[in-house]
């Protein structure tokens, strides 16, 4: 496959939209196998293995999160959560064809509601992906909220 | 409106032996009632010594409302100072933790402290000469909170009279043993900052919950579930993944909810899943098993290896695991909001898979992200809501009750006898109506 900067910053729009609609088998389609979704407790962590994060999740816990979404007793996702991301464009700050390797800044701001109620965020992200296969996918999706360290409302999706 | 501040006799009727009246979840003034004589004479949970761990290192914390500094002296003293200025009350940082340098330095006047809390200097002294303000309480400089330590964990007391540390904790210490001697080194570390959630309920909603088997496999089947279906589609022979482990065991049923087992002490304290918990059977680790038998002998490495409580409170601010090494400390902020802090410790000496595991369970558990707690939260905040609303005014804790545990300083039982709430409440009317902090 030929990655052209267009399909980077296409992914970063389209990974968004997936999760906001709801379409989350598709949505996981997107993310590589041994990709992560990591929510740091503050910008300068590096490492999750090491100290705590707000979260952190593999391809197996990102499907255990989505089939939860959808199980027929999840009282808390009734009514279901929704969720709209607000995005800047996406800068490009690696684009490495050669290296297999592509990475995005993306400003956001993010509004979750359940019934009655909703919850603000906002916050940069940073994807880097890869092409596998014929497709390009994201490798890790690291969600910096600008208030990652204060006390936190309860985030039913995902920033 | 009954005023619960001058009626102890109300405040006795709010907590009947098998259930409890609904203001004492959602009476503003019930709040500030337990603000002044719960948190304010409960020896309260400050922080873990291994968070200042150099001279001049401090780390703030929040006691229902007062602000308070942990500090470590030059000598390598911890105390805990209030965070607040003895001029004209600023807080001395803002900051959660940081080091002070020799002294803790006002940023309003520059009035400066030693470590011990006593005032060091003021600018222009001239001006106080002729004064009484160093007679005054002015003068004698932050005020120095009664603490003590146990293997590291630091509480305090608000109050400067009252019962001491071991006469109020002491039965928990075996359950703090339990998680610090998972260490092969016997001592544990906190690992970076804590989570920290704001759940929109009472803290005694939370607190409960914490010694609640029968919500389990109701309000956290959705994650069982869940965790159930996609690991059914994993080809066999495959290695049961952490999570996985972690998430299977909150669908265990009312028969295995019940051998838990639970201890309740005087004082509110207690201990869930006293004889097998959620945390049982994860997969254990020869490296770690050795490493422990050559610290401890195998009977006493076995012993500490098979003891691992699901949580134990001192009532009324944390709870503890063993394994996973983490702790939950409440915050109260008001009637209806609570912060609650989840900590990480270090095992020192045992292999980074168990910090990983606690890690990976705190994020699962106890995030404000977490899966798991998503199931209780929407529950907490629902019963926030409907408490204020009409009809049956009174909260069921009539489950196993028995009219001899009124007196007992110690009762042995089911993992699901509701006698852990109870003996809560019975602490609760003992501090709020002046019949002495519970020891």
């Amino acid at each position: 496959m030929n990655v052209t900067r267009d399909d980077v910053v296409t992914l970063v729009y389209r990974e968004a939209e997936l999760f906001d609609d709801a379409a989350f088998e598709a949505w996981l389609e997107l993310f590589a196998d041994d990709a992560i979704y990591w929510l740091p407790m503050r910008a300068d962590q590096v490492d999750h293995r090491v100290e705590q994060s707000i979260t952190c999740e593999d391809r197996l816990l990102l499907s255990i999160r989505v089939e939860r979404y959808r199980g027929p007793r999840t009282w808390s996702h009734r009514p279901q959560a929704r969720c709209q991301h607000v995005l800047q464009a996406p800068r490009i700050d690696v684009f490495a064809p050669a290296d297999n390797h592509f990475q995005t800044r993306t400003a956001f701001f993010y509004v979750e509601t359940r019934g009655d109620t909703s919850v603000t965020l906002a916050g940069r992200v940073t994807h880097r992906l890869r092409v596998a296969g014929e497709h390009l996918r994201i490798v890790e999706k690291r969600v910096d909220l600008v208030n990652a360290g204060a006390a936190l409302p309860p985030i039913y999706l995902l920033p | 409106m009954t005023d619960y501040r001058s009626d102890p006799a109300a405040i006795r009727a709010l907590v009947e032996p098998e259930r409890v009246h609904r203001d004492v979840y959602i009476d503003a003034t019930l709040f500030e009632v337990e603000r002044e004589r719960l948190f304010g004479q409960a020896w309260l949970y400050v922080g873990h010594a291994s968070q200042v761990p150099g001279a001049g290192d401090f780390a703030a914390a929040d006691l229902a409302g007062e602000p308070v500094l942990m500090v470590r002296d030059a000598a390598g003293v911890v105390r805990v100072l209030r965070n607040r200025c003895a001029h004209k009350g600023a807080m001395l940082t803002s900051e959660r933790t940081g080091n002070a340098g020799r002294a803790i330095r006002c940023p309003y006047h520059a009035w400066a402290y030693r470590l011990d809390g006593s005032l060091l200097a003021v600018p222009e002294p001239k001006g106080y000469e002729g004064t009484s303000m160093r007679a005054h309480e002015t003068g004698s400089g932050l005020g120095v909170l009664p603490s003590a330590e146990y293997r590291g964990f630091v509480f305090a007391r608000l109050a400067a009279e009252g019962p001491a540390f071991e006469a109020h904790c002491g039965a928990l210490f075996a359950a703090i043993d339990a998680l610090v001697d998972r260490s092969p080194e016997g001592r544990v570390e906190v690992v970076g900052q804590p989570l920290r959630n704001v759940i929109a309920c009472n803290w005694k909603i939370y607190l409960e919950n914490i010694n609640d088997a029968m919500h389990a496999n109701v309000a956290h089947e959705s994650a069982a579930l869940a965790a159930a279906q996609v690991w059914s589609g994993v080809p066999e022979g495959t290695r049961k993944p952490m999570a996985v482990e972690i998430l299977m065991p909150f669908g265990s049923g009312p028969d295995f909810l019940a051998r838990m087992g639970g201890q309740v002490f005087a004082g509110g304290h207690s201990v869930f899943g006293s004889n097998v918990s959620i945390h049982s059977d994860y997969s254990s680790l020869a490296d770690y098993e050795a490493a422990m038998h050559r610290a401890y002998g195998e009977d006493r490495a076995k012993r500490i290896l098979a003891w691992v409580p699901q949580n134990s409170i001192a009532y009324p601010s944390v709870a503890f695991k063993s394994a996973p090494s983490t702790l939950r400390v409440l915050r109260p902020l008001a009637v209806d909001r609570t912060l609650v802090e989840v900590w990480a410790f270090r095992p020192v000496g045992a292999p980074d898979t168990l910090l990983e595991r606690t890690l990976l369970y705190n994020r699962m558990v106890f995030s404000p992200m977490s899966m798991v707690a998503h199931d209780d939260i929407h529950i907490f905040e629902s019963i926030q809501r409907t408490l204020r609303s009409g009809g049956n005014p009174w909260v069921s804790l009539h489950r196993d009750h028995d009219p001899a545990e009124a007196g007992a300083a110690r009762l042995d039982t089911s993992g699901i006898n509701e006698a852990l709430m109870r003996n809560q409440f019975r602490a609760w009317v003992d501090y709020l109506t002046g019949a002495g902090v519970p020891t």
